[in-house]
């Protein structure tokens, strides 16, 4: 069984229909969905108060970055991925090695990179 | 006293000289008698004759016993004094005849008279040609009656003999005379030797005259050509001096001529078997010698001998030497005349004017392009003919510096206007420089004209051109800049490079470009080696393409693209190089934007890619049939499409409320009375608009399949309205089948509830009323709406 099941997981995505998908894919995974944050301030918030054992956040969120909801996890030392329609040179958080999911991505990709996360 | 002294009958013999006293002694009783006892008349005519100073003779008698005086004593020579007393026909023997004559005429009374009488005499023994005045009269008789005769005897040969001299003189120079005007005009050496030869000929009466070369050998000659009387054969050929006997080769080889007046008597059968095989009885052949050489001959034969007199010799002298020194003189000329054509050809075909003078100062040839410029006459500007094509105002300083460096026989240069053909005048350099001859004799000037004004010209052409160059330059759209090579000062800044600079100045002359702002990737200072006008005006480089960024004054910093290159200059060696430049900012920023757009087109392909992925995720999920969910996934990208469709017609900026709605119905049911649409103009963004358009899409099915759009009588009704600044908007269908409450919230719910209400920031809701599906969307208003 994977490290996945039972784990709360932040999911941001502006795109409601993406976000659903990515909620079903964590859903079928066992994982607590948390969100899905379609705004920055919505997802900020959770990232600030939810309980969370990890997080998916997409980099663009209506023309903002997503960044400030990673500086948030990563003060809580919170493991998260990004995922982005620019692949990884799309990504400009710090200079700190991170993993990035490429768009569109199979469901196989997230719970492989969610495995290696959540270890 | 002539009377008869009684006392002294012979004192008439006294004073009479020798021939008085001879007379006295002699014993005349054989033949007059005793002077005391000759008659009055004979002792009168004897006392005049002895006294008087002239040459007399009495001839008295029929005999002409001969009675003379002292005078005449010398004119007879050897015959004095036996002649004295002897009969006048004895006395004379070789003019016997002649006396006798005398005698005859003069005792009959009559007299005679010869001037220059021409008489061979012997009076030495040996003839003697002599000419004499003679005056033969009678004497009479006491009775009257003629008893002698007496002669008067003046000899004249001295004075005949010069003015023969005199007149073979003459004759002489006349032929030379003669042959000088024929030979004058002659320029061929054959024309004149055979001229000379004809003349020569014809003058002596000789048979044949001919003139040769002397080969190098000084052996072989050549008798070019002679000339030969009627009868006589030309003897033209080649011959060897050898081949003429040791006499003529010896005399000939010294320099020395050969004579022969009977060649076969003075040379003999062997010494003259050379000349006599020619048939030449006499011959004079003179030798023509030049620097000691024998270099040719001119030979007068006769074909009988001949008693060539010293006249004829040296006369035959004079003709060889005078024609051959013509001859030679023809030849020299022809080498001169030739060397002067070569002058003209060469002086001719020349581009600049020039022209020549003797030394007197007078032009004695201008060249071709002279004429052609000027547009004077062939000859016109000869002697001082130039001067007419100096403009009038120059003429008196022209020809003054002329006449005054002439005189001085220095060079000189001076500037006057010369009049082309055309009529214009030009101002023009005469420069001129004086000649002299091997001997370093003054023999003239020649000298050169150039139109300075064509100089001028090309000059202000040129200038012109640099001119045009420099307002091209100005104008060019793009920045230009040249610099000294090597040192890469500048020379020329146009307006556009001091734009693009924001220098307003440009940079002042000494000033190098590598002062300005260029800047490196990282910010720092541009080091001068990187301007690509340094290298190229400096390190000889072509700089092509070469992009660099540059703050300006203003702090702006701008993108430059530079070309440079060092220019050949017609020496074939860089004078200078030259730099363009562009501002490309516009362009850099443009690439980038395009670059932006680029990478936003491939997240967008990529995020609707995502979308795409998704909807078909929830279509094929549950547990309907595999055709009905593949109609509502195509449904659903149907939806999508169309609203894709609208942003992009937008530019993606935003989307109005009531096209996305009626485009999106339209899309599943055709226009439909049963529809009413309405609600003020909205905008929403393009994200809030597709994800409206999905909203309205699984409405619009639902209602389809199983509500009021699926009946005839049923209703939908979409109006949204801004109430207290909040965007409401509604979806309510009537008149359908009763609506029962689905087992399950499916997509459409969860696009509408969740995917809208986080889109727009407010709440919707769908409610399954029985009546009809009712759904309710309260949001702040979108912004830009």
């Amino acid at each position: 069984m994977s490290r996945i099941a039972g784990k709360r997981v932040l999911l941001v995505e502006d795109e409601a229909l993406i976000a659903f998908a990515l909620e079903d894919m964590l859903l079928l995974l066992g994982a607590q969905v948390v969100g899905p944050a379609f705004r920055l301030d919505e997802a900020v918030e959770l990232a600030l108060t939810s309980e969370l054992d990890g997080a998916i956040l997409d980099v663009n969120l209506n023309e903002q970055r997503s960044y400030a909801v990673a500086d948030e996890l990563a003060r809580r030392g919170i493991p998260f991925i990004f995922a982005t329609g620019y692949g990884e040179e799309g990504v400009r958080w710090r200079d700190e090695p991170t993993t990035v999911l490429a768009k569109p991505y199979r469901q196989d990709q997230i719970e492989a990179a969610l495995n290696r996360l959540l270890a | 006293m002539l009377q008869e002294n009684p006392a002294e009958p012979t004192a008439f013999l006294r004073h009479g000289g020798e021939c008085g006293a001879l007379i006295a002694a002699r014993d005349w009783s054989a033949s007059l008698g005793d002077p005391a006892r000759w008659p009055q008349a004979l002792k009168t005519a004897t006392n005049i004759l002895l006294r008087s100073p002239v040459p007399m003779a009495m001839l008295w008698g029929e005999d002409g016993i001969m009675l003379y005086n002292d005078a005449y004593s010398v004119f007879a020579g050897g015959r004095h004094p036996e002649q004295l007393g002897m009969k006048v026909r004895e006395g004379w023997p070789e003019v016997a005849d002649f006396n006798d004559h005398v005698m005859k005429v003069g005792m009959a009374g009559g007299t005679l008279q010869f001037r220059d009488q021409e008489l061979t005499l012997h009076r030495h023994g040996r003839p003697e040609q002599v000419w004499m005045n003679l005056d033969y009269s009678p004497v009479p008789d006491d009775a009257g009656e003629p008893a002698g005769v007496l002669a008067v005897v003046i000899e004249t040969t001295a004075r005949v003999a010069a003015e023969r001299q005199q007149r073979v003189r003459e004759q002489r120079l006349r032929f030379f005379d003669r042959l000088s005007e024929t030979v004058r005009v002659l320029r061929g050496p054959d024309q004149i030797m055979g001229e000379t030869a004809r003349l020569l000929g014809e003058e002596l009466r000789a048979s044949v005259v001919a003139y040769a070369d002397m080969g190098e050998d000084q052996d072989r000659f050549t008798i070019r050509g002679d000339w030969a009387s009627p009868g006589s054969k030309s003897i033209v050929g080649s011959y060897r001096l050898e081949d003429f006997g040791p006499t003529a080769f010896n005399n000939l080889r010294a320099g020395r001529p050969l004579i022969t007046r009977d060649t076969l008597a003075e040379l003999g059968p062997e010494d003259g078997k050379g000349l006599l095989a020619l048939g030449l009885g006499a011959t004079v052949c003179m030798p023509y010698v030049k620097n000691g050489r024998l270099t040719a001959l001119m030979a007068v034969h006769q074909l009988t001998p001949r008693n060539w007199s010293a006249d004829e010799l040296d006369m035959i002298n004079e003709a060889t030497d005078r024609s051959w020194a013509h001859v030679e003189r023809v030849r020299t000329e022809a080498v001169l005349r030739e060397s002067e054509q070569r002058f003209r050809n060469m002086a001719d075909n020349t581009p600049v004017m020039m022209w020549v003078t003797d030394q007197k100062g007078h032009c004695t040839y201008l060249n071709r392009r002279w004429y052609e410029y000027t547009g004077q006459a062939p000859g016109e500007g000869e002697a001082m003919g130039w001067l007419n094509a100096v403009h009038p105002e120059d003429r008196p300083a022209a020809e003054r510096v002329f006449m005054d460096s002439a005189g001085r026989q220095v060079d000189y240069q001076i500037d006057f206007r010369l009049r082309r053909a055309d009529g214009e005048y030009r101002w023009v350099i005469d420069a001129a420089a004086t000649r002299f001859d091997a001997q370093g004799r003054y023999m003239g000037y020649v000298g050169s004209v150039i139109d300075i004004d064509e100089r001028r010209e090309t000059e202000a052409l040129a200038r012109n051109s640099e001119a045009t160059l420099r307002s091209v330059i100005e104008q060019m759209p793009i920045g230009v800049a040249t610099a000294r090579v090597p040192s890469g000062e500048t020379i020329e800044f146009n307006d556009t490079l001091r734009e693009i600079l924001g220098h307003p100045q440009g940079p002042s002359g000494a000033s190098k470009v590598d002062r300005f702002g260029g800047v490196t990737e990282s910010g720092e200072p541009l080091p001068p080696e990187r301007y690509p006008l340094h290298r190229a005006a400096c390190l000889g480089e072509t700089v092509v393409n070469d992009e660099f960024r540059y703050r300006r004054p203003d702090g702006e910093v701008v993108h430059l693209l530079a070309n440079a290159a060092p220019v050949l200059g017609s020496s074939g060696k860089a004078e200078i190089a030259v730099l363009t430049i562009q501002d490309v900012t516009e362009r850099h920023r443009a690439e980038q934007h395009q670059r932006l757009l680029i990478d936003e087109l491939s997240h967008r392909a990529k995020n609707l890619l995502a979308i795409i992925q998704s909807v078909a995720q929830q279509s094929f999920k549950g547990e309907a049939a595999p055709a009905e969910m593949l109609r509502a996934f195509e449904g659903r990208l149907g939806a999508l499409a169309a609203a894709h469709g609208i942003l992009t017609r937008r530019n993606w900026e935003s989307a109005p409320i009531k096209q996305i709605v009626c485009d999106t119905i339209t899309a599943v049911k055709a226009d439909d009375e049963r529809l009413r649409i309405d609600g003020p103009t909205l905008m929403v963004s393009p994200k809030t608009g597709v994800s409206l358009a999905m909203a309205v899409h699984e409405l619009t099915t639902n209602a389809v399949k199983y509500g009021s759009l699926g009946v005839t009588g049923g209703s939908v009704t979409v109006r949204w309205e801004i109430v207290d600044g909040r965007l409401r908007l509604e979806w309510i269908e009537r008149g359908g089948p009763p609506v029962q409450q689905p087992t399950r919230r499916g997509f459409g719910s969860r696009m509408i509830e969740r995917a809208l209400a986080a889109e727009l920031g407010g709440k919707a809701r769908i409610e399954f009323n029985p009546e009809g599906v009712v759904c309710t969307v309260d949001a702040p208003l979108p912004e830009g709406a």
